[in-house]
């Protein structure tokens, strides 16, 4: 063994271009990623200065596979770490292992794996290192295929929390049956329905003796799609679950999500409905933040590139919400009167979330219409983009966005509703073969909060090693708090590899993915960020 | 008897060795896991690779737009016509936040290539792909080109080393 690791330890630093091949020993791959930061001293965001003054996320995975076997770890160092992670996670370890084997018919993982039942909405472990989550199992995941249009998976484990594992368990079986299967790619209908049974364990030691340790969730899927119309549903229940993230709320969970797609030529739409009601499963019931998540519940909105777009931006509400969302595409086509020689693409977007319909309330419990949306407003947001390329050289985008955001409910406490309007504008100038020159100037219009926003980017690049980029988010709309949030740096790639650079200042805001937020405090300082995969 | 239990042992010893060596040589360095199409079919990642020309992967997600203007740079390279034949298959790693949005998206931008669906995103974990766009060149088999992220100009590299391995490959 410790052979092994030398030899995986000498080769690291001189192989690092590709995958390691070991012939006819197969081959060993893997990826690292360090982000940094060296915060200063800054009055002007009233940053609080950390004990000490760098932060250092490292990860480094390591697969080995040879034909149908692999495995693999992943070591992590937090030195400390960054600012806005939980603060406990000032250590370094080898905190995940594997060994698989997977064929057709069958596939065993033994050790951490990571796993998704139907849309997640019932049982989803993943990882999300901008977030600080990793919900990996510990355990053993069991797939078997008997024929080729049945499909069983089955899990047993416990959750990860930080270096350690959970105190409850969690075991799961779904299966996929298709009923229709495409014999072709893209070019038959198919039609499949799954179904999916979660339990989590964990010991009561309370003195309510009617309290059930155990909590179960079932789903049941359906997928349909042809050529031009796709349609899914699924729909969940899950027993009474009364926890810390919940304020022991002891409503039955449901949850009922609903897609339908057309597509025909060169237009696409997709319609988005959602409702739940008492979602939130975790593996412990005292965990909170964006730790020990079972299932998984993202804000089905838009998911925004711009800066000035991601400051307001909505967080699903799993104690209960009804809503959704339209997507609308066109393109249109190059060589046309309107497209011009490279066409046009035109994006719509809307989405809108209330709150259930409440008929009746207790402290701990509700009742409330299924279909019904109930008066208060959590989140609008409408959106139209455009993207005209004008020339081989010239290319600009466009963006107007209306977003109505019910800070109270999203971000917690007491607060105005806020109503703003963005616009951006991109031009991309390509003026040779591998330089491009791009720009954005943007917009946030809102009287509300802190008022009015300007933001601008300038990046000029030089393919495929060089980039730098300067950029300003400009917050002039609250008397005597204005404030620039200046950035600046660069970024080196070869190949898989890449090194990035940037000094400046950082905003406190909320980072949200599937349902949780990690609050990001303002921090200045310089960032130093590498990636490699090998 | 101890003889033919030897010659037995010696002989299955040798058996194994073939079987591993065959093997060996049959193997690619790629995963073998399921990737699903988006009208539901499921095939080994293995089975969609065509072994007989250079094979370019692009990560990408309907909210990264760096990934789109990648490959719509790629299909209107594919358009002009100003490149050796390759094939070009598009792995979406969106998840249940926005993996409706990608049929949708696809339709109505005409792309010509395959598409393909890794929800959980576990071929892109497999293939150690930190962020995207991320794009993999496969010949004979074979990785023979990683990428992370996208500039204006990528395009033009990745072409010129489509080119470059082609001609390799067929001299």
């Amino acid at each position: 063994m410790k052979k092994i690791s030398l030899y995986f330890l000498l080769l690291l630093p001189t192989r690092l271009m590709a995958q390691i091949d070991l012939g006819k020993y197969g081959n060993i791959s893997g990826s690292f990623e360090s982000n940094n930061q060296l915060y200063i001293r800054d009055v002007k965001t009233n940053s609080v200065l950390p004990q000490d003054r760098i932060g250092s996320n490292n990860y480094l995975k390591a697969d080995y596979r040879f034909q149908k076997i692999s495995m693999g770890m992943q070591y992590e160092a937090y030195l400390p770490v960054v600012e806005g992670y939980p603060f406990f996670l000032n250590d370094a370890k080898l905190v995940q292992k594997y060994f698989s084997y997977q064929d057709t018919k069958f596939g065993l993982t033994v050790g951490n794996f990571y796993e998704q039942f139907g849309s997640g909405l019932v049982f989803r472990s993943w990882e999300n290192r901008q977030l600080g989550i990793n919900n990996a199992m510990e355990g053993i995941n069991i797939r078997i295929s008997p024929t080729n249009n049945f499909d069983l998976k089955v899990i047993y484990g416990k959750q990860r929390k930080n270096f350690d594992n959970s105190e409850g368990t969690i075991r799961a079986i779904d299966a996929n049956y298709q009923i229709v299967k495409p014999a072709e790619i893209n070019h038959e209908r198919s039609l499949s329905i799954g179904s999916s049974f979660v339990s989590r364990y964990q010991q009561y030691t309370g003195p309510d003796p009617a309290f059930k340790p155990t909590v179960n969730a079932f789903s049941g899927r359906v997928n349909y799609a042809d050529v031009t119309t796709n349609f899914s549903a699924e729909y969940i229940i899950k027993s009474k679950d009364e926890h810390t993230a919940n304020q022991q709320n002891t409503n039955i969970g449901k949850a009922l999500l609903i897609n339908y797609g057309l597509t025909k030529n060169n237009v696409g739409f997709n319609l988005n409905l959602r409702r739940l009601e008492n979602m939130g499963f975790r593996t412990d019931r005292n965990a909170d933040q964006s730790l020990l998540l079972i299932n998984y519940i993202p804000a089905l909105t838009k998911q925004q590139e711009y800066y000035l777009s991601n400051i307001y931006v909505y967080n699903a509400q799993a104690l209960g919400e009804i809503g959704g969302q339209a997507d609308f595409y066109y393109d249109i086509p190059k060589n046309t009167k309107l497209g011009g020689k490279y066409g046009m693409s035109i994006a719509f977007n809307y989405a809108r979330y209330h709150a259930l319909q409440i008929i009746a309330q207790t402290p701990t419990s509700f009742e409330s219409k299924f279909l019904g949306a109930g008066k208060q407003l959590y989140y609008s947001d409408l959106n139209l983009n455009v993207k005209k390329k004008h020339t081989a050289k010239f290319t600009s985008s466009y963006l107007l966005q209306h977003i109505y955001y019910n800070k109270s409910v999203v971000e917690g406490g007491n607060y105005e509703n806020i109503k703003s309007t963005i616009l951006v504008a991109e031009v991309l100038y390509k003026y040779a073969t591998k330089k491009a020159f791009r720009t954005e100037l943007q917009h946030l219009f809102t009287k509300q909060d802190r008022g009015n926003w300007f933001g601008i980017l300038a990046e000029w690049s030089y393919a495929p090693h060089f980039s730098i980029f300067a950029s300003d988010m400009y917050n002039y709309g609250e008397d005597n708090k204005q404030i620039h949030y200046y950035n600046a740096g660069g970024s080196y790639t070869t190949g898989p590899h890449k090194l990035l650079v940037s000094y400046g200042r950082q905003r406190a805001g909320l980072i949200c993915v599937g349902g949780v937020c990690r609050l990001v405090p303002a921090a200045t300082g310089l960032n130093v960020s590498f990636t490699s995969t090998f | 008897m101890l003889s033919l239990m030897k010659l037995n042992y010696k002989s299955t010893l040798l058996s194994l060795a073939l079987f591993v060596s065959a093997a060996s040589y049959s193997q690619t360095l790629l995963p073998n896991i399921p990737v699903a199409t988006s009208n539901g079919l499921v095939v080994p990642f293995n089975s969609i690779i065509d072994t007989n020309r250079v094979t370019v992967i692009s990560f990408w997600a309907t909210w990264c737009v760096p990934c789109i203007n990648e490959l719509d740079a790629l299909q209107d390279k594919i358009d002009e016509g100003k490149t050796t034949s390759f094939q070009l298959i598009a792995i979406s790693t969106d998840e249940a936040r926005s993996v409706q949005k990608v049929r949708p998206l696809v339709k109505s931008k005409g792309w010509t290539f395959d598409v393909y669906l890794d929800e959980s995103n576990e071929i892109k974990r497999a293939f150690n792909a930190i962020n995207i766009p991320y794009v993999i060149v496969i010949s004979k088999g074979k990785i023979v080109y990683q990428k992370t992220g996208y500039i204006p100009g990528d395009e033009d590299v990745l072409i010129e080393k489509i080119n470059q391995l082609n001609v390799s490959n067929n001299p």
